[in-house]
């Protein structure tokens, strides 16, 4: 046989050739000094080949990631969230929405991040801290929303713990890592913008509670602001009732000013306050009622455009200004056709007589009765203030 | 497939030996093998199961060297971690680690079906099975495996000469 390669000489090293083969091979290497040395540095190279490879187990681990678990949620995700939030807010100021029950998704998590922050915000020091609040910043419009529909829920503790429950709110939200992306995130976002947003520096203590309290969004943080510590008061009670929405002046009748109140989405009821005025002065007092209300620090398009109807009217005046002199009417209440009610009294303030009308009973109607009489009050109450 | 269990007893070790020495992360190393064992699974029958099951992860390992993104990530990864380790001051961790590093290197040197044939064969696979994992002819398994134990030990001495070298004249 002629000198084997050197592949057959690894085969055979390897146990790789037929017995046959292997017979013949080992037969010549045996006489053969040429292939002797070529199969001992065959070996040579099998040996240190292994040793070589050896060296490579002891691979690093985690050069390539492994599929990513559960991660963090990027703080640019909460920024998004935020800005979403922040249009949505927005949005939401716009049409308004004080339902006492539909509310159901935003209301539930919030509610329930309320009731975890329960403990922390019992401290009374709570709401001392909360008022050393950071600067306002642009997303200070999402602050009542998250107020709003936490303080449905449990209202006296969000009106006590003010922002220090937000905030804690804020930690317990973003430390349960969100997988479940959806509403609980949400939430977590809600009180990532309402923890951060707030208070004008110049709140104190009693009105950063008011504004914490559940309130009527805008109107209520100017009342805030104001810092009367009878809107302490007037908060708290707010603060036991979901809030209405004024989404705007009903038709305008000759004599009669109508408001139109939401109570829930879609749920609506219209306050018609009898006014035996001027006409001049029905509309410019209506102008700056609506102002008032909504909190508005302009004059609107649409007083603007009632007051070109009217006579020049420079200085509006606050629909509790003048009290006429219309016989006293007791609360009444009158049963209309397809369900829809009327509830009839005599507001205290300016001695007007108010109808009430919705598809609601008398107990309901009585209820949001109470509800705008806190509303018009706290704004009167800011009007005054505002005046001085 | 009927014992996927048993397969993953009897191969695994080898797989991941074999798949880390191929790829240099023990890592990425498992998690083929682990693909690999799913694969096995959805197998009805397997001829010659290591040969099929290191074929498969060679495939593997082929398919996603392709997906560029990937190597892109492992190499700023691999630097990242070079950083690392460069803060080991331990001797004999350094001289394993440039061990470590000139293996790696005249490893990756050989040619990618030399480089197969010899890693398979460390992890036991006879040469009809490496023909088969590498859809080689059995008669050329032979040379296909000592040339690539000469080349990697060819190379490797090359690389040990000179570092010497380098040491050397670092020295004087």
């Amino acid at each position: 046989m002629q000198h084997p390669d050197e592949g057959t000489i690894h085969s055979w090293l390897d146990g790789a050739l037929s017995p046959d083969e292997a017979a013949q091979v080992e037969a010549h290497v045996k006489d053969c000094a040429q292939c002797q040395a070529a199969v001992a540095e065959a070996r040579g190279f099998i040996a240190a080949s292994s040793r070589i490879l050896t060296a490579l187990d002891n691979a690093p681990r985690g050069v390539i990631p492994a599929a990513k678990p559960v991660k963090r949620i990027d703080p640019m995700m909460w920024r998004i969230a935020a800005t979403v939030l922040v249009v949505a807010a927005g949005t939401l100021l716009v049409v308004r929405n004080n339902g006492t029950d539909e509310r159901s998704t935003v209301k539930a998590t919030a509610g329930d991040s309320a009731s975890q922050v329960q403990t922390t915000a019992e401290k009374p020091e709570a709401v001392g801290n909360a008022a050393t609040a950071t600067a306002p910043t642009a997303t200070i419009q999402a602050a009542p929303i998250q107020q709003n529909s936490a303080a449905m829920r449990q209202p006296p503790v969000l009106a006590r713990g003010g922002q220090k429950a937000q905030r804690d709110n804020v930690a317990a939200s973003q430390d349960s890592r969100t997988d479940q992306a959806t509403s609980k995130s949400k939430a977590a976002a809600f009180g990532a913008i309402a923890g951060r947003a707030p208070a004008p520096s110049n709140m104190n203590a009693a009105g950063q509670v008011a504004a914490a309290a559940p309130a009527v969004a805008p109107a209520r943080r100017l009342e805030a602001r104001v810092g009367a510590s009878d809107l302490n008061a007037m908060a708290d009670a707010a603060g036991e009732e979901p809030k209405l929405r004024e989404i705007g002046p009903g038709r305008r009748a000759l004599g009669e000013k109508r408001t139109l109140y939401e109570v829930a989405p879609g749920d609506t009821v219209v306050l018609a306050e009898q006014v035996s005025m001027q006409l001049q002065s029905v509309v410019v007092s209506g102008a700056g009622a609506t102002r008032a209300m909504s909190g508005a620090p302009a004059p609107t398009e649409q007083s603007r455009a009632t007051a070109k109807t009217a006579a020049p009217a420079e200085t509006p005046r606050p629909a509790a200004a003048p009290p006429p002199a219309v016989a006293p009417v007791m609360p009444s209440f009158i049963e209309g056709a397809d369900g829809v009610n009327t509830l009839t009294w005599k507001d205290s303030a300016s001695g007007n007589v108010v109808k009430l009308t919705g598809h609601h009973t008398r107990a309901e109607l009585e209820a949001i009765r109470r509800r705008i009489d806190q509303m018009r009050a706290a704004a009167a109450v800011r009007d005054s203030v505002k005046k001085d | 497939m009927t014992d996927v269990e048993r397969l993953f007893r009897t191969y695994n070790a080898a797989l991941v030996r074999y798949l880390t020495r191929r790829l240099g992360d023990r890592d990425w190393a498992e998690e083929v093998a682990q693909e690999t064992f799913v694969r096995a699974l959805r197998q009805t029958s397997i001829q010659n199961e290591r040969a099929w099951l290191f074929a498969v992860a060679t495939n593997l390992v082929r398919d996603e060297a392709r997906k560029d993104s990937r190597r892109r990530k492992h190499l700023a990864l691999l630097a990242e971690q070079e950083r690392d380790t460069m803060v080991e001051p331990e001797e004999t961790t350094l001289e394993r680690a440039q061990e470590a590093a000139m293996a790696r290197k005249a490893v990756d040197a050989l040619a990618e079906r030399d480089r197969l044939a010899l890693l398979m064969r460390e992890e036991g696979l006879d040469y009809n099975e490496i023909a088969e994992a590498l859809e080689l002819s059995p008669g050329s398994v032979g040379t296909t495996l000592s040339r690539a134990r000469r080349r990697l030990v060819e190379s490797y001495e090359a690389l040990q000469k000179s570092r010497e070298e380098r040491e050397k004249h670092a020295a004087s």
